[in-house]
Order: C-alpha cells, then sequence, then structure tokens
C-alpha cells in the first residue's frame, strides 16, 4: 500500500456498485475514499423491500470514507460554471459541486452518470474522472461490473462531451 | 444601476426572484434596500432577466426571502405558475396540494426537455368555441364535431388520447394519485396538462380525459374551479360541469352510431347486459353511456327507475382476470426523458427520484412502454 494514498471522491451509484460488486472494503482500504454529506444519505435512503436496493455497511463507510459539507456557496459555484448542473441528483451536485472547489490535480472523481460526467467536463474536472472499473483493477479486483462503470463507457462519453459529438 | 459579468443566469431565474419578493410581501424598493443595492432598477433588471446574480447577491436572497436555493435554480418544478383544477370526490386540500407540488415536477420536467429537443414548438393555442351563454345541446355539437374533425372513428376513445397529444400539443399522463381524485389538469402558458388516475377503471379515464380536454379547450371562458366536485354545488360551477359531461359524451359515443347501436339492441335484451356490452365497445361506463341515450332522448327519464346502477358496474379485470393497469406516465414522455438521459441532459438518478422509482424501476418503466432504458446502472 503506498504510504499516502490517492484522494477518490465517489457518488452514490458507485458506492452501490462498488458494494454489490463486493470491492467497497478494497477500494476503501487502497484509497483515501471521501464523499459528501447527501451521498452518505443517498446510500442508506430507500425502500429496503423494492427491487435493487443495496445495503451499505455504515460502520464502515463512517469510519473509512472523509465525508464533507457542501454549502450554498460551493452550489451556486458550480451552477454557476455549468449549465448542466441543476439536472443532476442532489447527490451528484453537491459531490460535483465540492470537488470544484478543491485543488483537482490532487483528486480523483468517480462517476458512472452520463449528466454528471458532462458537468464534470464543464467544471474543468475531465481528467480526474476514473471508472470504478480502473479502481477495481488498481485494488487488484476484477467484478463483473455493468456498462456505465467500465473505462471504455466513460472513455467514450467523456470523449462525445470533449468533442461536443452528440 | 449596477452591472456585473459573472454571477448566475438562469432561464427562469427573474420570474422567481420577483415571484420570491411578492410573497414576503416587499417592493422592489425594499427588496433593493434589504440586498444592498443602490437602487430599485437593480431588482428590476434582475426580475427581467436583463442582470446576473452575482453569488454572494443569491446568498443574500436565499436569506432575506427564506427560500432555498433550488426554489430559484431548479428547472424541474414549477415555482408560481401553472392554473390546475382538479375533478376530486373526498381529496383533503394537503393531499392536493401534495400532489400538485408532484405533479408540477412531471410538468416542468416535460417543458423543459421539450423545448431543449422540439425544433418547431407549435406556437397556436386551440379553444373551443363555447362560453357561459352556451346549452348542452351546444356542448354536444362540439363533441360530436370535434370527434369528426379528429376522424376519431368507431371507437372515439382509442385514438382520442394521441390525436389530442398531437393536435394540441398536451401532455397527457397516467400517474398514481391520492385517493379521491380521477384527473387533475394544468393550464400553463408554455402547454397544458392532463394527469389521469391510472388506478381508474378504463372507461373512466377515458371519460375523465374527454372531460378534462374541455376544460383545457374553454379555460378561458369558463375558468373551472380548483377542485371540481364530482357533485357540484353552485349553479356556475355544475353548469360548466355539466357542459363538459355533454361534451365529453358526445366526443367518445357519438349520436349516430349509438344510434345505430339501440336500434340494433334484440328486443328481449336485458338493459343492464346491452349497456354494459356496448359500453365495453365505445370504451367507457354503462352509466356514462345511459346518461348519453337520455341526452340523446333514446331513454326516457322515466326508464331510468327500471335501470339498477348497481348491476352496470364493469369488471376492471381482462380476460386473463387480471387487472388493467396502464403504465405510468406515457411512451411520448418517457421518450422525451430518454432522450434527456441519453444526451446527458439529465442525471439517471435525478430522473428516478422525480418520477418516485428506483433505479431498476426506472429501467422497467422503460421497457413497460416499449422503449430501451438509455442507461445500465
Amino acid at each position: 500500500m503506498p504510504s499516502v494514498r490517492e484522494i477518490i471522491y465517489v457518488d452514490t451509484n458507485v458506492v452501490l456498485e462498488a458494494q454489490r460488486t463486493g470491492c467497497l472494503s478494497d477500494m476503501m482500504e487502497r484509497f483515501d475514499v471521501r464523499t459528501v454529506e447527501m451521498v452518505q444519505i443517498e446510500t442508506q435512503t430507500g425502500d429496503r423491500r423494492r427491487k435493487g436496493y443495496v445495503t451499505v455497511n455504515m460502520e464502515e463507510f463512517s469510519v473509512k470514507v472523509t465525508i464533507n459539507k457542501v454549502t450554498d456557496v460551493h452550489l451556486l459555484q458550480a451552477t454557476a460554471r455549468a449549465p448542466s448542473f441543476p439536472a443532476l441528483d442532489p447527490g451528484e451536485r453537491d459531490l460535483l459541486a465540492f470537488v470544484a472547489s478543491e485543488d483537482p490535480t490532487s483528486l480523483l472523481l468517480t462517476t458512472a452518470d452520463k449528466a454528471a460526467v458532462k458537468t464534470a467536463c464543464q467544471l474543468g474536472l475531465e481528467n480526474r474522472l476514473i471508472s470504478l472499473e480502473e479502481i477495481a483493477v488498481r485494488c487488484g479486483k476484477n467484478p463483473a461490473l455493468k456498462r456505465q462503470y467500465l473505462r471504455s463507457w466513460l472513455s467514450q462519453v467523456r470523449a462525445e462531451f470533449l468533442f461536443d459529438t452528440l | 444601476m449596477e452591472q456585473i459579468s459573472e454571477g448566475l443566469s438562469l432561464p427562469d431565474l427573474g420570474r422567481r426572484v420577483a415571484y420570491a419578493r411578492e410573497r414576503i410581501g416587499f417592493s422592489q424598493e425594499q427588496m433593493a434596500e434589504k440586498l444592498g443595492f443602490r437602487d430599485r432598477q437593480t431588482i428590476q433588471a434582475i426580475e427581467g432577466g436583463h442582470r446576473r446574480v452575482a453569488i454572494e447577491e443569491m446568498v443574500r436572497l436565499i436569506s432575506v426571502t427564506g427560500q432555498s436555493l433550488d426554489f430559484f435554480t431548479d428547472p424541474f418544478r414549477l415555482v408560481g405558475e401553472g392554473n390546475f383544477t382538479f375533478r376530486a370526490g373526498e381529496a383533503d386540500e394537503a393531499g392536493l396540494e401534495q400532489f400538485q407540488e408532484r405533479a408540477g415536477r412531471w410538468i416542468a420536467l416535460w417543458r423543459h426537455f421539450a423545448a431543449k429537443s422540439e425544433k418547431t414548438p407549435n406556437p397556436l393555442r386551440f379553444r373551443l368555441a363555447i362560453d357561459e351563454h352556451s346549452s348542452y345541446e351546444d356542448a354536444q355539437a362540439a363533441g360530436e364535431e370535434l370527434g369528426k374533425l379528429w376522424r376519431l372513428g368507431d371507437v372515439p376513445s382509442e385514438s382520442l388520447r394521441k390525436t389530442a397529444e398531437d393536435q394540441l400539443g398536451l401532455l397527457i399522463l397516467d400517474t398514481d394519485m391520492p385517493e379521491g381524485i380521477s384527473v387533475a389538469a394544468c393550464q400553463l402558458q408554455s402547454g397544458d396538462a392532463i394527469l389521469i388516475n391510472r388506478q381508474e377503471h378504463r372507461g373512466r379515464r377515458n371519460f375523465d380525459l374527454a372531460h378534462e380536454i374541455f376544460h383545457v379547450l374553454t379555460w378561458q371562458a369558463l375558468p373551472p374551479r380548483r377542485v371540481d366536485k364530482t357533485e357540484p354545488k353552485g349553479y356556475k360551477d355544475k353548469r360548466i360541469e355539466q357542459l363538459a359531461e355533454n361534451f365529453a359524451g358526445s366526443l367518445l359515443m357519438p349520436r349516430l352510431l349509438v344510434k345505430h347501436h339501440w336500434e340494433a339492441r334484440p328486443e328481449e335484451a336485458d338493459i343492464h347486459d346491452w349497456l354494459k356490452a356496448v359500453a365495453k365497445r365505445f370504451r367507457v361506463t354503462a352509466i356514462a353511456l345511459k346518461w348519453r341515450l337520455l341526452c340523446l332522448d333514446l331513454l326516457k327519464k322515466a326508464d331510468l327507475s327500471h335501470i339498477d346502477d348497481q348491476r352496470l358496474v364493469l369488471s376492471s379485470a381482462n380476460q386473463n382476470g387480471h387487472r388493467e393497469l396502464p403504465a405510468a406516465y406515457s411512451r411520448r414522455f418517457m421518450e422525451k426523458m430518454g432522450w434527456a438521459v441519453d444526451r446527458g441532459e439529465l442525471s439517471v438518478r435525478r430522473l428516478a427520484s422525480l418520477l418516485e422509482v428506483t433505479i431498476e424501476e426506472l429501467a422497467e418503466l422503460f421497457v413497460a412502454h416499449g422503449l430501451t432504458p438509455a442507461f445500465e446502472l
């Protein structure tokens, strides 16, 4: 394990998919995982009886993940810079607004939503994006991930937004 | 007036600032003073959409008005706009308010992406030539003529929905509503919407749609009450609702077709069985058909005493014994949402939350409308 772990910001979709495929614990060991309060809330929200519900071990998550507080100023700054920002879910919004206020050279960001990738590009974070597949590989794992968590998907979508080919 | 080059410039921000100011009862001068502007013209420029709002100004605006940030920036909500009417029996005001908030989000979603994706929105708004002086016969004639104009055919309810969507640019959604509400309509500058309680019997849904089309087409001349009781009390309200009922009956059950069925009925046929069978063909309720026969003078008032409404209730189950429940929202609506997600214009999780489903259920909703989900999350 490196002495200084890389910082990685995660959104709700990624946390749930990492949990579902059994690589969340490895990820929390290998990286300095960070997120925002709203993402933490979203990972616990929902009806456990409904289809697709994934249970995250919150005890472990709260201890190993740094949870950041987001202010209206963070959100307003992102709204002013990224036209597609209001189309995001509250967790995605808070995460991107917070990450955009940090030094982008010292962090990685993982999201699997197309609108979130688009907004990240608008906020100048395109080079900080990383797929869950890449993270899992760096943890020595090879889980069966859904398509939007793959390197190929992220690479294609990022290119579409950067070259405006949609 | 101060000018700033950076800050927020959202399409509806000025109108929302004005609405928030009015809600706290401030004049533009008072607002300018509270926000630390030198003059009223700065507020005027913001509200007119001619000046951006700096981030620190926006923080003060949130504090002064007591509104949330989303109130000013969220495109997927109706803020201070939209006239609603609900056809409701016993629904309480809190339930209506709550549903209006939810419905406003679906309508705002549609409006946002319709404006983005359609190159040539129809600038025309249609109205029906009916007003407070019109008779029930006028309303019936209007229904008959509209059915012919729209070429609705032998079973008008089959094509009414699509035709109304195409011809009027209406948003029509099947939704789950609080108990007691069967249908709602919303009048908006950018386009009207009708929301139908999908839990209702198919025949009732069809009739409610035709009824609300009347309101949408006569909103200026005959504004409906916010809550359109199934049994209105005041004379004027009762009259508007009866005009709507007459219009809906004739639109869905054209005179010549009803007469044809009536004249072809076997003499020995039990009236209840006959009403149910013909109502099924028209896809309306047997009770609606009974009233239509009365309007057409094919049934007399005296005949009504021989008809037991309890025996006219149609089953909601199909031939296999399963209850018919249309997929929520509409194919047209979901197509637009798929377009938005596919272009990265809308987050999947946000859409799921607005439609009140999980991400897995959202994928199933696309499939239920015959569409391929635009995501694999």
